[in-house]
């Protein structure tokens, strides 16, 4: 098995390293973004005695999955030259089911009954951001 | 090639640990037993409708 130094490899491979780590690091994201899927899931399973921090959780949970898809909608989009890219349709299925998450979080801002509609429509918008 | 890169690398080392604190922190506010204060609860609102608005003009 042909095997290279770490200075070789840089040399080789410069930009399929560089690759690697972009890789690395976008899973790096969407583990929190994972993490943020255990908290929306233990979310509906939990009671609160401060009721007005639900409607925070909910807010916060929706600013962190926002925050995940940004790095996926921010990429290049598909079809030119970048290897790192967002697709357009998925873009746009994302920016609705946040929007929809958006108006879901506004409607239990308004009437606490709608909190676990919330929570669906936040964990609905995490299935819809791309994970790699 | 890298001028592609190095801007998509920076964006998710900003956004990894804001993801992660800010996952923490709806934990806390699920498991607290006071509210939050009114100075939090308008940090939390300015924060979600800075990152819809950056979302949805992505």
């Amino acid at each position: 098995m042909m095997t290279y130094s770490r200075s070789m490899w840089r040399l080789c491979r410069p930009c399929s390293v560089l690759e690697d780590r972009a890789r690395h690091w976008f899973a790096v994201s969407m583990w929190g973004a994972v993490a943020l899927g255990v908290v929306v899931g233990l979310a509906s399973c939990t009671t609160t005695p401060a009721v007005g921090n639900d409607i925070a959780a909910v807010e916060i949970a929706l600013t962190a999955a926002e925050r995940a898809a940004l790095i996926y909608t921010s990429l290049p989009r598909c079809g030119g030259v970048a290897t790192l890219c967002s697709s357009q349709a998925t873009v746009d299925r994302v920016k609705a089911a946040d929007q929809q998450a958006y108006q879901a979080m506004k409607a239990a801002q308004k009437d606490s009954g709608l909190i676990s509609a919330a929570w669906g429509a936040i964990s609905a918008f995490q299935l819809a951001t791309p994970v790699k | 090639m890298l001028a592609q890169i190095i801007p998509i690398l920076t964006a998710m080392l900003t956004e990894a640990p804001q993801i992660v604190a800010l996952v923490e922190e709806a934990w806390k506010l699920l498991t607290a037993t006071t509210p939050a204060t009114v100075d939090q609860q308008a940090a939390i609102d300015a924060a979600l409708e800075a990152a819809h608005k950056a979302l949805q003009d992505s």
